[in-house]
């Protein structure tokens, strides 16, 4: 295609026609670069967001701190109180009944020691809890720290994102082992054995429309398979109904249209010249695929996964129904009950109390940074490597 | 000379001829390979016969009516004496639908022409990623973008909004949500189009205007209309932003300051909650799901046809 780059303007332009050029040509420069003023907006709110949680946090800290203080010093007046009034009691009922003064202080003296044990017991508790629940780190770093490695909580500035993020990373590698090869195997029938076939167009007209159905449809499939006749049957303590593979499974379902249109594209692109040249060698179709196409698409295969990956791990909305849980407060495993970083953001920015629409935002920061490494790893693949391959 | 002629005759096509002699080995990796490729239509049938055979069980209910889904003004699902009717529901999300598409197609069909009509290409080559960069971020994370930064901001401009959930918001974010879809799709298509076009326009004395604007989006329509059907199928079926910023209040209205539910919105919360398998309320999750099925799929279907059936062939 030629390029146009000098403008175009006769001699007897009217004014009007001037004015619509010049206008437009403005106008389009504005509501494209308004696209991109958008997202720099969206980072500085978020960024404004994040910076509010690194205030908050420290104040809700010291508060949290103060009051379990207080509760521990209250503690001890009550267990004072209590052991004064049972004295106060014992003297008034020793003398209401002084014939029976030694058995009635036996009893009372029983009662006072039991007391003191217990009390002394719950004050131990309460001091360890004292120490694990009082936060002293209050740096940047050391709360971040706490933010990546610490489980629910029902305290805001105690909540983190372990579980969450382990979730998230497990689910996307389950996602990956399923979908890529279901994925890169229907693009191969697609393309190498039947591209000019009706069996082809079908698929084809399939696939396309896979990619258009709403997310929360794969996870009415996802609830029902998986869920309801996979896992439900096979439940047990090592086994929860709604367990981490079977959530990556729905996501697998969800990003495969990704995966095999991704995968068609880098196999077309493979010159047909390659394929006669290895068939005229003697090799069978299928070596011809494995040991000429794949590796020369393997960019774009590529480049197919982690657009898929970064999809399956910013998706919630499957896992929503699916039953994602969403206080965890143990490492996730392949059997076992999950949540994911995305369903954390959105149950906490529905939360009411507002401090934990901070941790929302911080959560959402994290989340992007990941995603969007991951997509840029991609688009890089996909302008600067296939590029460079095609020639 | 004979045999010459014979492979200068043999077409470009990328259908290749079949392997020399059978082998076992091959014909069970093009089973294997064939079952792989069928699980993706497995998949679609799936959906449908769940969806469709919870649709039948919620009819058969004999709580509800069939005239009443699509005629009635009110979904109460949940409540005692449950009215069931799609419209409140299909209203939220076609308002954030309208909303979404009023923002973006234009702007998205504008940036469309100006990145393959105006743009030169390292300005090209650093929008693309970037759009595609937006198309990237997480849609919760959207939703959260809506509920705390695009709701208060409105709430300085627009009387009577609702400072919660609203429709408006919730419509905004899902604009630019599919805002890239569409320009990313429609530039495609533009470029598709032969530059001996606008070389003829030019030399009829029209301005880059007017032939990016009577040439060369009519010569691409096919495309651009498929890329607005796509985003239009997409803003339907958005959920986590529109669950959101929208909220969970069936209610039939015009108004886009307060928050309705959407359908994906309420399947996503009667899904969220300990509803009983077989009631007649999870039931009526597969109904809003078959309505919205159908919708999403006559639109991509429609897009395809499109695609297909107008694609101009330039050589």
């Amino acid at each position: 295609m030629i390029q146009h780059k000098k403008r175009h303007q006769g001699n007897g332009l009217s004014l009007g026609r001037k004015l619509a050029d010049h206008g437009f040509a403005w106008l389009a420069f504005g509501c494209t670069f308004l696209a991109m003023a958008l997202l720099l907006l969206f980072f500085i709110r978020l960024g404004f967001d994040v910076n509010s949680w690194f205030k908050i946090m420290p104040e809700r800290i010291a508060k949290f701190n103060l009051e379990i203080e207080r509760k521990a010093l209250e503690f001890d007046e009550e267990t004072k109180r209590e052991l004064d009034a049972l004295a106060r009691e014992k003297e008034t009922r020793i003398k209401q009944d002084p014939n029976n003064a030694d058995s009635l202080a036996i009893r009372y003296d029983k009662v006072i020691n039991k007391k003191i044990e217990d009390r002394a017991k719950t004050k131990l508790e309460i001091e360890s809890n004292l120490n694990t629940d009082k936060r002293s780190d209050v740096s940047c770093f050391g709360m971040l720290i706490h933010f990546i490695s610490a489980g629910p909580s029902s305290q805001p500035q105690d909540a983190g994102i372990k579980a969450a993020l382990l979730s998230s990373l497990l689910l996307g590698a389950i996602t990956i082992i399923a979908a890529i090869p279901l994925g890169v195997a229907t693009a191969i029938y697609l393309e190498e054995y039947r591209a000019q076939s009706w069996i082809g167009a079908i698929l084809q007209l399939n696939v396309n429309n896979l990619a258009g159905v709403p997310s929360i449809m794969y996870a009415i499939l996802g609830a029902y398979v998986f869920v309801e006749l996979i896992f439900k049957p096979l439940e047990s303590p090592a086994i929860a109904a709604r367990n981490t593979l079977g959530g990556g499974l729905t996501l697998a379902l969800l990003v495969l249209p990704i995966i095999i249109v991704s995968t068609q594209e880098a196999i077309r692109a493979v010159p047909v010249s390659l394929r006669h040249a290895s068939l005229a060698l003697g090799a069978s179709r299928w070596q011809t695929i494995w040991k000429i196409v794949i590796p020369s698409s393997l960019p774009g295969i590529l480049t197919g996964m982690i657009l898929a990956l970064s999809r399956a791990m910013g998706e919630a909305a499957p896992l929503v129904l699916f039953g994602a849980a969403l206080y965890v407060n143990f490492s996730p495993s392949l059997f076992s009950r999950f949540t994911a970083l995305p369903m954390q953001i959105y149950s906490w920015s529905d939360d009411p109390d507002p401090a934990f629409h901070y941790n929302a935002a911080l959560a959402s920061a994290i989340l992007i940074t990941m995603l969007l490494g991951l997509n840029s790893i991609a688009i890089f693949f996909r302008y600067f490597v296939q590029q460079k391959l095609k020639g | 000379m004979e045999s010459d002629r014979k492979i200068n005759e043999i077409p470009p096509t990328r259908k290749l001829p079949p392997a020399p002699a059978f082998r076992i080995s091959e014909w069970f990796i093009e089973w294997g390979l064939f079952l792989s490729a069928f699980l993706s239509i497995g998949i679609t049938i799936a959906i449908a016969w769940i969806v469709f055979s919870g649709t039948y069980q919620f009819f058969s209910d004999p709580d509800v009516s069939i005239k009443y889904f699509f005629t009635g003004t009110e979904w109460t699902a949940g409540f005692e004496g449950a009215k069931y009717s799609i419209l409140p529901l299909l209203a939220g999300t076609m308002m954030v639908a309208v909303i979404a598409g009023l923002l973006a197609l234009p702007i998205g069909l504008i940036s469309a022409i100006y990145l393959s009509e105006y743009a030169s290409k390292p300005v090209r080559l650093l929008v693309k990623p970037t759009l595609e960069l937006l198309a990237g971020i997480p849609t919760v994370v959207y939703g959260y973008f809506a509920v705390f930064a695009i709701t208060p901001l409105l709430e300085k401009f627009i009387p009577g909004l609702d400072p919660v959930t609203n429709q408006l918001s919730g419509g905004i974010v899902v604009a630019i949500m599919i805002l890239p879809m569409i320009a990313s799709l429609s530039e495609d298509a533009m470029r598709m189009v032969p530059g001996s076009l606008r070389e003829a326009s030019y030399a009829l004395g029209a301005t880059k205007f007017e032939t990016s604007t009577k040439i060369v989006v009519p010569a691409a329509l096919s495309g651009i209309l498929a890329s607005f059907l796509l985003a239009i199928s997409r803003a339907i079926g958005e959920t986590m932003a529109v669950t959101l910023a929208c909220g969970g209040q069936p209610k039939l209205t015009l108004d886009p300051r307060e928050g309705l539910a959407t359908m994906t919105g309420f399947i996503a919360r009667i899904a969220q909650g300990d509803v009983q398998h077989g009631t007649t309320l999870f039931n009526s999750l597969f109904a809003v799901a078959a309505v919205l099925f159908i919708i999403t799929l006559t639109m991509n279907m429609l897009a395809q046809w499109i695609l297909t059936k107008y694609r101009q062939v330039y050589q």
